[in-house]
């Protein structure tokens, strides 16, 4: 029984011992990609739509192809949970820590504060408190000391809550190329961008390096952005409460006009741009506090904090 | 020095959760050991009862050797962990358990311990090896605390239960039995602890009609039902009655049977709990064949099995003996004194041999 199996496994854990680690999480391929550099076993649930998961509680290990570093055969006992804020994996990593007896990590990654109207977002948990049980103790982490302070005023039951740096560079970079391309991440339909010369490659790095500006229409700081900075090119992103919060204007050039983008003559007026050259700067100092290191140090922390937590399912919200 | 592991439901709060917490205090009490205890939840329950003399084991963690695993729940969460030198699963069953898979569960374990004689038996009837099999005498766990709300003054003998309403509580022998044996001038009375009275009082009312010994509602014995399971309402009611009557379908004895004989109750009880040798108020037990919709475990409830279900008749002859035979109550509650001066010592030195610790 995997209950069982657990609860010996968090009795009689050695420090040093790799640790089993479950993720529930729809998106954040590049995120578990970065958490797999510290060196434990990751499993993700593969199937995640299927319904027939609650019968035969069955996890599956990641696709081999996708994540060809640190990943195991996968074993019949877990040790911890980590859920990213969407609601119906909060529910499913309720009914596991459970079944399974193992305390739960709540990673908030995107990097928006909580006042934000985001339809998956934390306020939407937090405003749903009687679909939530934390049973046994749990750790929130933030990205940023901004969530980190508004998880822990909005959410008592929360027995830590723990600061980690945000997404981390790991791909290997080219060297920069000024290019009159743009490189963009987003999810808008391409008619909308079309009269722009973008730069949609599927192979992102190689792409990216040849482009002069990174366009990043994500309300967060996600890893494509941190790679652009470390690269050197310019981030673009839209003017938002959130993000001046988060990363201010210093560091990012911040466009309130988002016309301006279909406007064929953007780059010209992005690159007469005089603050590029100190933002530039500003970027690369701000991606070497984000180093692969200081990432894996961050987490290997947690975890090493989170195998001394008891399960004893006391905490209730 | 032995590192125990112990992992059992003692946070839950039902009766499994009890006799846990009653077996995790007695292993706390033992000496030159390394205990942790670990809770579980076998129940979709989402209550933690409080363990306060017992949290700060919790916290140890099982630094050096493995030398002790005891897992205590149902026999399909028991497995065999070939980290620990000793395995010792702790376990309740009323009946056969050998056409599921579960016996498999128990026959790598190096000891088994059970509550009663009966469901040894039934585990080596299931092929389990009998020098594996521990029969300890069932731990206590006392609650103190007593309500000053209720004030009853009742003349005569009191009858008490408590329970639930369902087919296995043995509420309608009970009340059956009660009705069918006295009348309102025998000056008798049962107390009736449940959660539902209003079911129960429907069950009553029904019962009397069904009978129909006495053409006049009124001339049959006073029932009175208290609407709460609180432990303090209870106790209160162990104090003021004569004679406990538990008719579950269970194997062993359950805490409250313990409870009301050290409130120097008189506990009327199936005889295959056998808690004594001989004793005068057990009720005869029949088997039945306990097919009613538990799909959940579809062998067990294939009619292949049985367990045993009190028969009403003996609770009547118990419950004329209680009245009518002063000399039996007296030699039982001189018997059950000196069970009451071994209640915690007894399973206390039984588990010490257990686990080899002097």
């Amino acid at each position: 029984m995997y209950t069982i199996e657990n609860i010996i496994r968090a009795v009689t854990r050695k420090s040093g011992d790799k640790l089993n680690i479950v993720l529930l999480c729809d998106n954040e391929e590049d995120y578990i990609t970065q958490l797999c550099a510290t060196g434990h076993n990751f499993f993700i649930f593969n199937d995640m739509y299927d319904s027939q998961w609650k019968r035969s509680v069955e996890y599956t290990p990641v696709n081999l192809h996708r994540y060809p570093t640190h990943i195991m055969a996968c074993e019949r006992h877990y040790d911890f949970i980590i859920v990213f804020n969407r609601i119906h994996h909060w529910e499913r990593a309720r009914d596991l820590s459970g079944i399974w007896h193992v305390p739960i990590i709540v990673v908030d990654l995107a990097s928006m504060p909580i006042g934000s109207q985001h339809p998956f977002h934390t306020k939407l948990v937090l405003d749903n408190p009687d679909r939530l049980l934390l049973r046994g103790e749990t750790i929130s982490v933030g990205s940023t000391q901004l969530i980190t302070d508004s998880w822990t005023s909005h959410y008592s039951a929360f027995s830590t809550t723990i600061n980690l740096p945000h997404n981390t560079v790991t791909r290997d970079l080219v060297d920069y190329k000024n290019n009159q391309m743009l490189a963009v991440d987003c999810d808008l339909p391409e008619g909308y961008l079309q009269s722009l010369p973008l730069n949609l490659d599927e192979k992102f790095t190689p792409s990216l390096s040849f482009s002069a500006f990174f366009i990043n229409f994500w309300q967060a700081i996600t890893p494509k952005m941190l790679e652009a900075m470390a690269l050197g090119i310019p981030v673009v992103t839209f003017e938002s409460p959130d993000l001046q919060e988060l990363i201010g204007n210093q560091i990012v050039l911040m466009i309130d006009d988002m016309q301006l983008l279909n406007d064929p003559a953007v780059v010209h007026h992005l690159k007469n741009f005089d603050k590029i050259p100190k933002i530039r700067d500003n970027a690369l100092e701000y991606v070497k506090q984000h180093s692969p290191e200081q990432f894996t140090d961050g987490w290997n922390g947690l975890f090493e904090y989170a195998t001394n937590l008891s399960y004893t399912r006391d905490s209730y919200v | 020095m032995k590192n125990i592991l112990y992992i059992g439901p003692y946070r839950q709060s039902d009766e499994w959760g009890y006799t846990s917490k009653a077996f995790a205090t007695l292993l706390a009490a033992l000496p030159d050991t390394n205990l942790v205890l670990q809770p579980v939840w076998f129940t979709g329950e989402e209550t933690s009862v409080d363990v306060e003399n017992l949290e700060s084991y919790e916290m140890n963690n099982l630094i050096g050797s493995n030398d002790v695993l005891i897992q205590h729940g149902l026999p399909s969460y028991i497995n065999y962990n070939g980290d620990f030198e000793t395995n010792i699963a702790v376990l309740s069953l009323d009946s056969r358990i050998d056409a599921v898979d579960w016996i498999n569960h128990l026959r790598l374990m190096d000891k088994v311990v059970v509550f009663s004689e009966y469901e040894k038996e039934l585990l080596i009837e299931s092929g389990l090896a009998d020098d594996k099999i521990v029969a300890l005498q069932f731990p206590p766990m006392f609650l103190m605390n007593r309500t000053k709300d209720l004030a009853l003054d009742l003349k005569g003998t009191v009858f008490y239960t408590t329970g639930s309403l369902d087919r296995k509580g043995g509420i309608r022998e009970i009340v059956t039995a009660f009705l069918s044996t006295f009348s309102i001038s025998d000056n008798v009375h049962l107390l009736i602890t449940c959660r539902q009275s209003d079911i129960l009082q429907q069950i009553v009312t029904d019962l009397k009609s069904q009978l129909g010994i006495f053409d006049v509602a009124s001339y049959y014995p006073n029932i009175m039902v208290i609407d709460t399971v609180l432990p303090e309402v209870i106790n209160y009611t162990h104090d003021i009655g004569d004679f406990f009557i538990d008719a579950g379908y269970n194997c062993i004895p359950s805490q409250n049977t313990l409870r009301a004989i050290t409130a120097n109750s008189i506990p009327i009880i199936p005889d295959n709990i056998q808690l004594f040798k001989d004793y005068d108020f057990y009720i005869d037990t029949y088997d039945e064949i306990p097919i009613y919709g538990e799909r959940a475990i579809p062998n067990l409830w294939s009619g292949e099995f049985t367990w045993k279900q009190p028969r009403t008749e003996s609770i009547r002859q118990a419950m004329k003996r209680a009245v009518g035979c002063p000399e039996t109550k007296e030699k039982t509650l001189q018997r059950l004194a000196a069970f009451k001066q071994g209640i915690f010592a007894v399973p206390n030195k039984a588990i010490k041999e257990l686990l080899c610790i002097q």
